[in-house]
């Protein structure tokens, strides 16, 4: 059929001005906006309208799907088999709705990036490509399942079912479900960025039940051999993608310090993000300025990188500072005008993932003295206190460690500081 | 009509499969009366809202319907021997009245009254399907989803209570809700009424 008669006669046409509007009306609503900051960062322009996109866009192909799926079998094309491939048939019905489908989910996405002014990256459109595989796995199984139900009941059905079988992903728990539901529902951060094979087990649950469906249409032997293979196909594809995904909780594992970098400098080198590089000069000026102030205590430190922790994402704060690496949140500090401050901090790095509080907080504050930033010390303990009692009586062993070290001539209290952070760390501690 | 012709109509409108949607009807509205919600994007309030799964239920149900009503033979039907308006129409009724009383016999057994709701919405749908038939033909039975997404993407307030205009979702005693349902079945069925017998 020529191309202009098949979109024509196609189901898609006269949906798709409502189909690939809602996507779009919900970017403008602000459903599809990013949350928080951009910082220009394309993953984060890409992943939030994608986010309202998945759900309606997959149920739309699904019911589209399905109408084309039972108007085929109706009108007895499908039985035209021997003249030509079921295969052929299923891809003259299906292009237009998939293509449909890939508009709804692209569309959004064009025109956050226009919005932002930013230009896509490679991993910023990986989960675009999870939404064009899922709409063809979900154009495949509605145009199945339109071949064995009424179109004028599988269509409603499945619009509904698929909308809200997605959706539903997201409140069920076990949480790694939402894992492979077929919608990557995390907006990414700064930062962040989605591995393929944090992909793949949406694309294996959906992809496998649409390949057994798809199975069913060749010629293959019997239709107990055709029944045991799509079978196969189903459990292993569906058993894979759980097995991958069982052990991820409400967010998969994201890459993250994925965004382009601005750095300067060398031993220490200091990392902001580029879209950020005017904190650059006051940071480096502030790194100097605190290894300087450490050295005349007598505590000697050679970071080799200290790198803004705002590109972890959501993980910013779990991979804590080591003495090679520093990694203070250099943007939000110099925001808050306290970039010496937490330099400082990160400066201050114990042997240990789990340190004793007390210690750790004695040490940060010989280390605060030391670059004149105490004052901002004592006003975030206040500012993160719980008031819960032992969290008093941590700091008011810390206090006391700290009035004696003080007390100590100058060129002991760095070997009590190194003591300290020793102490603060008993052995087998992670 | 006769006993015999009664018996020709429910198999040439395969009355089996809106027995069949009206057993699903009954398994989810048992299963979600309880009140179990799925976090749907509103257009309007720029979030997630929760939408009660038994908002959903009818769905089926208006769907068999309208696939049961286009299940015809025209040739016989032509012929005004046998009058299947009466049929028809009576169909559309019955389908709403089962509806409801299971919804009601549901809902009585769960000691909430929720369940009564999805009947009174399943008759909105027929009637607002029924009325849209001679415009759409087979594309009328999306009207169940295409007002339900309305529904979803305008319906809710920003503190997510739902309009009055939507008719579907509200607590049974709404007044307004059950006033324009009658409303609406009635057209929906005068219309199946005078319909009929122009074939599709």
């Amino acid at each position: 059929m020529r191309l202009w008669s098949r979109v024509r006669t196609s189901s898609a046409l006269w949906a798709a001005p409502f189909v690939a509007a809602i996507p779009l009306l919900y970017y403008i609503g602000g459903a599809g906006k990013p949350v928080g900051e951009v910082y220009e960062y394309a993953p984060t322009v890409v992943s939030a309208p994608l986010y309202a996109a998945y759900a309606f866009a997959y149920a739309a192909v699904a019911a589209l799907a399905a109408w084309e799926g039972g108007r085929l079998k109706e009108a007895g094309v499908w039985r035209l088999a021997p003249a030509r491939s079921r295969y052929r048939i299923a891809v003259g019905a299906l292009w237009p709705v998939v293509v449909l489908g890939w508009l709804t989910v692209i569309l959004p996405v064009v025109v956050a990036l226009v919005d932002y002014g930013v230009w896509p990256t490679g991993p910023s459109l990986r989960p675009v490509w999870l939404a064009m595989v899922m709409c063809l796995a979900h154009a495949v199984i509605g145009f199945a399942v339109g071949q064995r139900v009424p179109k004028a009941i599988a269509a409603p059905v499945l619009a509904i079912g698929v909308w809200v079988v997605v959706s539903y992903s997201v409140t069920l728990d076990p949480a790694w479900l939402r894992n492979v539901s077929g919608a990557f529902f995390n907006k990414l951060m700064l930062g962040e960025a989605v591995p393929y094979r944090v992909l793949l087990p949406h694309v294996l649950l959906t992809g496998s039940i649409a390949l057994a469906l798809a199975l069913g249409w060749a010629r293959l032997g019997k239709a107990v051999l055709r029944m045991v293979l799509a079978l196969a196909v189903i459990a292993a594809g569906s058993g894979t993608a759980c097995a991958m995904a069982a052990d991820w909780g409400y967010t998969p594992p994201l890459l993250a310090d994925q965004a382009p970098m601005a750095c300067s400098g060398s031993a220490p080198r200091v990392c902001v993000p580029r879209t950020l590089g005017g904190v650059l000069k006051p940071a480096q000026r502030e790194v100097s300025e605190v290894i300087k102030a450490f050295g005349a205590a007598g505590v000697g430190l050679a970071p080799a990188l200290v790198s803004d922790s705002l590109t972890q994402g959501r993980q910013a704060g779990e991979r804590p500072s080591t003495a090679r690496t520093w990694r203070p949140p250099l943007t939000a500090a110099a925001r808050e005008g306290q970039l010496r401050y937490a330099v400082t901090v990160a400066a201050v790095v114990p042997p240990c993932l789990r340190p004793d509080p007390a210690r750790m907080l004695a040490a940060t504050l010989w280390a605060t003295g030391l670059t004149g930033t105490q004052r901002d010390l004592r006003k975030d303990v206040v500012t993160n206190s719980t008031g819960a009692p032992d969290e008093m009586a941590v700091r008011d062993r810390a206090e006391q460690a700290y009035l004696k070290a003080r007390t100590l001539p100058e060129d002991e209290q760095a070997t009590w500081y190194r003591a300290t952070l020793r102490a603060a760390c008993p052995a087998g501690s992670p | 009509m006769t006993r015999c012709g009664v018996w020709w109509w429910a198999r040439a409108r395969r009355l089996w499969v809106l027995g069949m949607a009206l057993a699903a009807f009954a398994a989810l509205v048992a299963a979600t009366q309880q009140g179990v919600a799925v976090p749907l994007l509103s257009l309007l309030s720029a979030v997630s809202v929760p939408v009660q799964l038994l908002l959903f239920a009818p769905v089926p149900v208006v769907a068999a319907l309208g696939w049961c009503l286009d299940n015809r033979l025209p040739e016989a039907e032509a012929i005004a021997v046998r009058s299947v308006r009466l049929t028809d129409t009576a169909l559309a009724a019955a389908t709403g009245v089962v509806a409801v009383a299971v919804a009601a016999v549901l809902a009585a057994a769960a000691d909430s009254a929720a369940a009564v709701a999805a009947g009174r919405d399943t008759c909105f749908l027929v009637g607002l399907m029924l009325c849209l038939r001679p415009v759409l033909g087979q594309g009328a039975v999306m009207t169940g989803p295409a007002w339900l997404a309305v529904v979803v993407f305008f319906g809710f307030a920003p503190d997510s209570a739902l309009y009055r205009w939507t008719i579907v979702g509200h607590p049974a005693t709404s007044v307004p809700s059950l006033a324009v349902t009658t409303l609406t079945l009635a057209a929906g069925l005068a219309v199946l009424a005078r319909s009929t017998r122009r074939s599709l």
